[in-house]
């Protein structure tokens, strides 16, 4: 398998604070890779163990197949680009100057560069502009910080809650910038974020975190399989609408429930009823119920906390 | 690391910080030269002549503008920290880190460009200072000579020393210190701390050496002042030459703190963690 990153046990304590117990992550090259949890579960520690802005306590990590005690992962660093929790611009500088000196970081003098991630952040205007970024607004901020992580062209770009703070337009145009980066460039995201529908909307995986753990790494398939629509017959002949129902329904998977079987997956209700009630069963009743990613979270985590 | 280096001298330039250091560099170049001829002028020549260490010469002058613990000697570091320390307030050292630098190359990078702008700085200060000054004064009372000249370049080359000292700690105060605050109250701190050693050493000294018995304790009093550079910069370049003992401390205790400061400064900001 292909996994830009891979972590094995990385944990990071604080005193007595277990901020990242033991976490095991894949991430894979092309991937959108959603990171949800609530606030304070350790999911900035998380990125921030793996950018090396702070080091574990115990555990390591493979970033691009280099492990992190290797001292070639400092190259490997270099086809990352990343905007942790704040964008990290420098306020007094305008967006312009911003991106040369991060073009001088990373030992390149192009201005067609900073032209173009400045097209793909559309902040092209503020080219010529000499507007210091302190003034600038909290989602022109988020993106001039994109706009700096995409300068030295990366292949995996880490955000940290990039829609905090957005208005819905500022929403919507991150996401489909999002998109745009992974369909056009093939950059593999880890985006952070505790606003489900939202990461909903991009991920193709996703990693769920709650007290420093990793409680479950999902595709976007296997989540929407385990939030589809539920479906549970009751009849007074169970073990006949069980035996109907596997040969109505061969690809499906069924489970017997009390007095009757729960389908998980999509069904032609109406044409089954009718089935049921050729068959002569009688049915007692008849739940349809849908699974939201909210709930499958909360169900995950073990209860209603803040999300 | 040239790379960082070119950064940092470009953010540390275009900080306003910097405008305002550079103002402060020109003020007080023309205040002290002024406010010596008028009190020049207001003294009786005679007392003036009585007065220690060639108080009334461009020369003067010129290494006063140096001394850590005066005007500009005192604010430029605190400036210049706040400035530092500002790569770690916006989170902007995240990027160096994120584009695959070395910790230790950018704490050297800093540290660079700290201890550059601060002797260059001074330097300019100190040219600037000598310049308004002649006007008024001679360079010394007595002939320039070609052992004056050599006495100018190593008083130089121990100011650079003094402030490449001075860079390491200020660099190591922003690299290690949560913030700006705390580098700045703990240089300063550590500034009165050593000049306030100076003072009780050198009241020591004078008791001391009154009583032949205690000369020994004497000598190491003034050893101990030696090697103390908030203390001794002010001594340099006021003289007409150096003996073989001072030249000694004031190389050594210079390198060796500086050295120290690095490997300290590196291996702590290796273990920091970054927000």
């Amino acid at each position: 398998m292909d996994y830009i990153l891979q972590t094995r046990g990385l944990s990071k304590r604080y005193k007595k604070h277990m901020a990242v117990d033991h976490v095991d992550m894949h991430i894979r090259r092309g991937d959108i890779y959603g990171f949800v949890g609530e606030n304070g579960s350790g999911k900035t520690t998380i990125i921030r163990l793996i950018t090396g802005l702070i080091s574990p306590t115990t555990g390591n990590y493979d970033l691009f197949g280099i492990p992190s005690d290797f001292s070639e992962i400092r190259l490997m660093r270099r086809k990352v680009g990343a905007v942790v929790e704040t964008p990290s611009i420098y306020t007094n500088l305008s967006a312009y100057r911003n991106l040369k000196l991060q073009c001088g970081i990373l030992g390149i003098d192009d201005d067609e560069k900073i032209k173009q991630v400045l097209w793909e952040v559309g902040l092209s205007d503020l080219y010529a502009d000499r507007k210091r970024a302190g003034d600038f607004s909290l989602g022109m901020r988020q993106r001039l910080g994109i706009a700096m992580a995409l300068l030295g062209d990366p292949e995996f770009l880490i955000l940290d809650e990039p829609m905090n703070g957005l208005d819905p337009a500022g929403i919507v145009e991150i996401r489909e910038l999002i998109l745009k980066l992974n369909r056009e460039k093939g950059i593999t995201f880890l985006i952070s974020s505790h606003i489900l529908t939202e990461l909903s909307l991009v991920a193709t995986n996703y990693g769920i975190i709650s007290k420093g753990k990793i409680l479950k790494e999902i595709t976007a398939e296997e989540l929407q399989r385990e939030c589809a629509v539920t479906t549970v017959i009751r009849c007074d002949d169970p073990a006949a609408l069980s035996k109907l129902l596997e040969s109505l329904l061969p690809a499906h998977r069924l489970f017997p429930v009390p007095d009757g079987v729960k389908i998980t997956e999509e069904i032609d209700l109406n044409q089954i009823l009718g089935a049921i009630l050729a068959a002569g069963l009688r049915i007692l009743s008849v739940n349809c119920s849908q699974t939201s990613f909210e709930d499958y979270y909360l169900n995950l985590i073990g209860g209603v906390r803040h999300v | 690391m040239f790379n960082l280096i070119k950064v940092d001298t470009q953010r540390v330039l275009r900080d306003k910080l910097f405008l305002v250091m550079g103002i402060l560099a020109v003020v007080f170049a023309v205040a002290m030269p002024l406010l010596y001829w008028g009190i020049s002028l207001l003294m009786e020549e005679a007392f003036a002549e009585m007065m220690p260490g060639d108080l009334f010469s461009a020369k003067s002058h010129f290494f006063s503008a140096f001394v850590l613990s005066d005007n500009l000697g005192l604010i430029l570091p605190v400036l210049l920290a706040i400035i530092l320390c500002k790569d770690f307030s916006q989170g902007t050292v995240r990027n160096k880190i994120i584009s695959g630098h070395s910790r230790a190359s950018i704490f050297l990078s800093m540290y660079t460009v700290c201890a550059l702008v601060l002797f260059g700085m001074m330097l300019l200060h100190a040219l600037m200072t000598l310049g308004i000054s002649l006007i008024f004064f001679d360079y010394q009372s007595a002939p320039f000579t070609s052992a004056d000249f050599t006495y100018l370049l190593q008083s130089l080359l121990l100011e650079l020393l003094c402030y490449l000292f001075v860079g390491a700690i200020v660099s190591y105060l922003c690299a290690v210190m949560k913030n700006a605050g705390m580098a700045v109250v703990l240089y300063v701190a550590v500034m009165f701390g050593c000049t306030l050693i100076s003072g009780i050493l050198q009241a020591g000294v004078m008791a001391l050496s009154m009583d032949p018995a205690k000369e020994s304790v004497a000598k190491l009093l003034k050893t101990l002042q030696n090697m103390n550079v908030f203390s001794y910069s002010a001594n340099i370049g006021q003289g007409t030459a150096y003996t073989n003992q001072e030249l000694l401390y004031y190389l050594l205790t210079p390198i060796v703190g500086t050295t120290a400061v690095l490997i300290l400064g590196i291996l702590k900001f290796n273990r920091k963690d970054l927000k």
